[in-house]
């Protein structure tokens, strides 16, 4: 019943979009292609061989007024052109993990979410609620998917909820509250975004941010702890007892810090970068000049920054791109937007770039 | 970018001019912070449109008024904005906006070498709900683009967030606002500079001109010098007064020539300063002068009186003594001598 809501969609959303001007057109995927309609993953059957690289884009389609009038999904493997889907202007997408890409979609009634598997060529319908899901992450073991929700009336927020999923791809139990919502206070004001973060560990960090600074909670499921960091940026990861996140900045380049999680003490990683993540333990970074280099959180070591010809994607529930890389490497791409040709790997450890396509082989 | 060390030592400097100006009342407006990194003065910050991310005309429309508003209202020797098609510069709007995940706009600075200033689409959605343009939908809760966008061209400029007082009371006093606000609230279409926008603007890119007005969020303190042509005359000879107004401030605004002021000439009678004459602006910027017929011996200054739409504190010169001789009535009066008219 939810696959054949959501793909009573995609028609809809469709005819809006062809409607649109090219405002933020993608270069993913060619023009003229036809939207993907994903057929149901076949039950009880796992996803694509382990190592298998996929990515996803989200850009927006803007109608003649330059108003969001839907949102273009396309996703694709390592070397392939990509498929693209149509979402209405509240969508999300985010991943990939272990081959899929969540992609949540809300048609102002209720919001949908299914995890598409580009590899197989198929979709898992898993989520259908009243409430709208802003956003939503898969943990990195992929059996757990956690999502952000707001109020459909009031927009007031409702709290990250955590969702079983199967081997398959399919929702495996109902979902269950992990984290209250958060009220508009003095110092942040009301919240604009919360992001997730699958972070180390299988923690999952929680950015509420106000117009200039976030409220950053990292939540532990192995036994429910959350740590909580005020008035910083949104969070680009978690290294053992480390909150990473950058600081709370009004433009971009911006400052990275890391904050002690035990203490609260913090201290400036990087003074100035564009795009950032932080992954097994090394946060990878675009310098102000274009190119990108890599600091071990553990050691500090810092690589020479390298032209890299792209930069990292962010990582989390709100990014409008992402892409795998195997092992601790980083996936990057020109200006940070994948197609399916630009994809680079930053390995921080050798700090050396390789194509996508010959680093999945 | 300027590095953050550079940003510290600015912000220190300006913390620093506002411990200086200690004397005003602690409710007193404060110009906006400096993040650093200055362009040179009275350079032209040309854009285009970013490929693939071109506003659509009504927004394109507000941010072309806004970098008039900008350009109109900087009082200052900051930079100007124009559209130019071949600029390297750009500005762009929609999702492709590097903006982080929060904020209605956002900017991009390496100081001196590049900017860029992105507004999100119409029809975003935050978690709060739909960001609505006016220009695009007037409806109540939309924001103003105009404005939005002259808070970014403030920021490339290197204006940080304004620090308004804990009832907001001041809020009208800046555009380059952390919480801009939405239709109909009060100052949400604000399209000039505040005056504590553009008295950081004069701290860091000095004013426009001699004349400019100082900002009236600035509290400058002034000097007042003076000469007199001659300091022994004989009764009845006419002295010309000189004197220089100047301003003592931090940054560009220090020893900067402050003319087209209104100084007057006063004299000391019986113990107390009496005001005789305005004195006349000259050709050039800074000197104010007047000539005086001088009948008795006295002692002359020149007062600048704090103005009341200004940022400049009032400031009086030092005491020039005049003396006069009486005026001779014989035949055989003596040779002309010095400080004479004769």
């Amino acid at each position: 019943m939810e696959s054949t809501r959501w793909l009573r969609l995609a028609p809809l959303a469709l005819a809006v979009t062809a409607g649109a001007v090219g405002i933020g057109r993608p270069m993913a995927g060619a023009a003229g292609d036809p939207p993907w309609e994903p057929p149901p993953c076949p039950a009880g059957e796992a996803s694509g061989p382990p190592g298998t690289a996929a990515w996803y884009r989200l850009d927006p389609a803007l109608d003649r007024q330059g108003a969001l009038a839907s949102m273009r999904l396309t996703v694709g493997s390592a070397g392939e052109r990509g498929r693209w889907l149509a979402l209405a202007p509240e969508s999300f997408a985010s991943g990939p993990v272990g081959g899929r890409v969540l992609a949540g979609s809300d048609d102002g009634s209720a919001s949908y979410i299914r995890l598409l598997d580009p590899v197989r060529g198929c979709a898992s319908a898993v989520a259908d609620e009243a409430a709208v899901i802003r956003s939503a992450v898969l943990a990195a073991d992929g059996r757990s998917l956690y999502e952000h929700r707001v109020d459909r009336r009031t927009r007031a927020d409702l709290g990250v909820w955590r969702r079983p999923i199967g081997a398959d791809g399919a929702a495996d139990g109902a979902a269950v509250l992990v984290l209250p919502g958060l009220a508009a206070d003095a110092e942040h004001g009301p919240t604009f975004t919360t992001e997730l973060l699958p972070a180390d560990g299988g923690r999952i960090v929680v950015s509420s941010c106000g117009i200039a600074a976030c409220r950053d909670r990292v939540l532990d499921p192995s036994d429910g702890s959350v740590a909580r960091v005020d008035h910083v940026g949104p969070a680009l990861g978690v290294s053992g007892g480390l909150l990473v996140a950058r600081a709370a900045c009004a433009g971009d380049p911006c400052a990275i810090l890391a904050v002690d999680l035990a203490t609260g003490d913090r201290r400036t990683l990087v003074d100035a970068a564009h795009t950032a993540v932080v992954r097994s333990g090394s946060l990878v970074y675009e310098a102000p000049d274009g190119r990108v280099a890599g600091l071990v959180l553990a050691t500090g070591r810092l690589s020479d920054p390298v032209e890299a010809g792209g930069a990292p994607m962010a990582g989390g529930s709100l990014a409008m791109a992402g892409a795998e890389a195997p092992g601790d490497a980083v996936a990057l791409a020109p200006g940070g937007r994948p197609t399916y040709a630009g994809l680079i790997v930053f390995d921080p450890s050798t700090a050396t770039v390789t194509p996508l396509s010959e680093a999945s082989r | 970018m300027i590095g953050r060390t550079a940003r510290a030592i600015a912000a220190l400097a300006l913390s620093i001019v506002a411990c200086g100006a200690g004397a005003a009342p602690a409710a007193a407006a404060i110009p906006d912070p400096f993040m650093g990194g200055a362009w040179p003065q009275s350079s032209v910050l040309t854009f285009r449109w970013i490929a693939g991310a071109a506003p659509p005309a009504a927004i394109r429309t507000a941010i072309n008024a806004a970098a008039d508003d900008a350009n109109a209202s900087r009082r200052s020797k900051a930079p100007t904005f124009d559209y130019e098609v071949d600029a390297t510069d750009g500005i762009g709007y929609g999702l492709s906006a590097p903006c982080g995940v929060n904020g209605l706009a956002c900017f991009r600075r390496s100081v001196p070498n590049s900017f860029s200033v992105y507004l999100r689409e119409h029809g975003h959605r935050f978690d709060w709900g739909t960001l609505r343009w006016c220009e695009i939908e007037r409806v109540n809760g939309c924001y103003d683009a105009e404005n939005i966008t002259l808070d970014e061209l403030g920021h490339v400029l290197g204006l940080d967030h304004h620090d308004n007082l804990p009832d907001d009371s001041d809020y009208g006093d800046a555009v380059v606002q952390q919480y801009s606000r939405a239709r109909p609230k009060e100052f949400y279409n604000a399209h000039v500079f505040g005056r504590c926008d553009y008295a950081t603007l004069q701290q860091v890119y000095d004013v426009l001109t001699s004349s400019t007005p100082y900002s009236t969020c600035l509290d400058i303190p002034t000097e007042l010098s003076i000469n007199a042509s001659r300091t022994s005359v004989v009764a009845g000879s006419v002295v010309t007064f000189t004197a220089t107004l100047g301003s003592n401030g931090a940054g560009r605004l220090s020893n900067n020539l402050v003319s087209g002021r209104t100084v007057v000439l006063q004299q000391r009678t019986s113990g107390s300063w009496v005001d005789v004459f305005t004195m006349v602006p000259g050709s050039s910027a800074g000197p104010y002068s007047v000539g005086m017929a001088m009948r008795s011996t006295s002692d002359i200054r020149a007062v600048f009186r704090k103005p009341s739409n200004e940022g400049l504190r009032g400031s009086s010169s030092a005491a020039v003594p005049v003396t006069v001789a009486a005026a001779c009535t014989t035949t055989l009066c003596p040779q002309s001598t010095p400080g004479s008219t004769r």
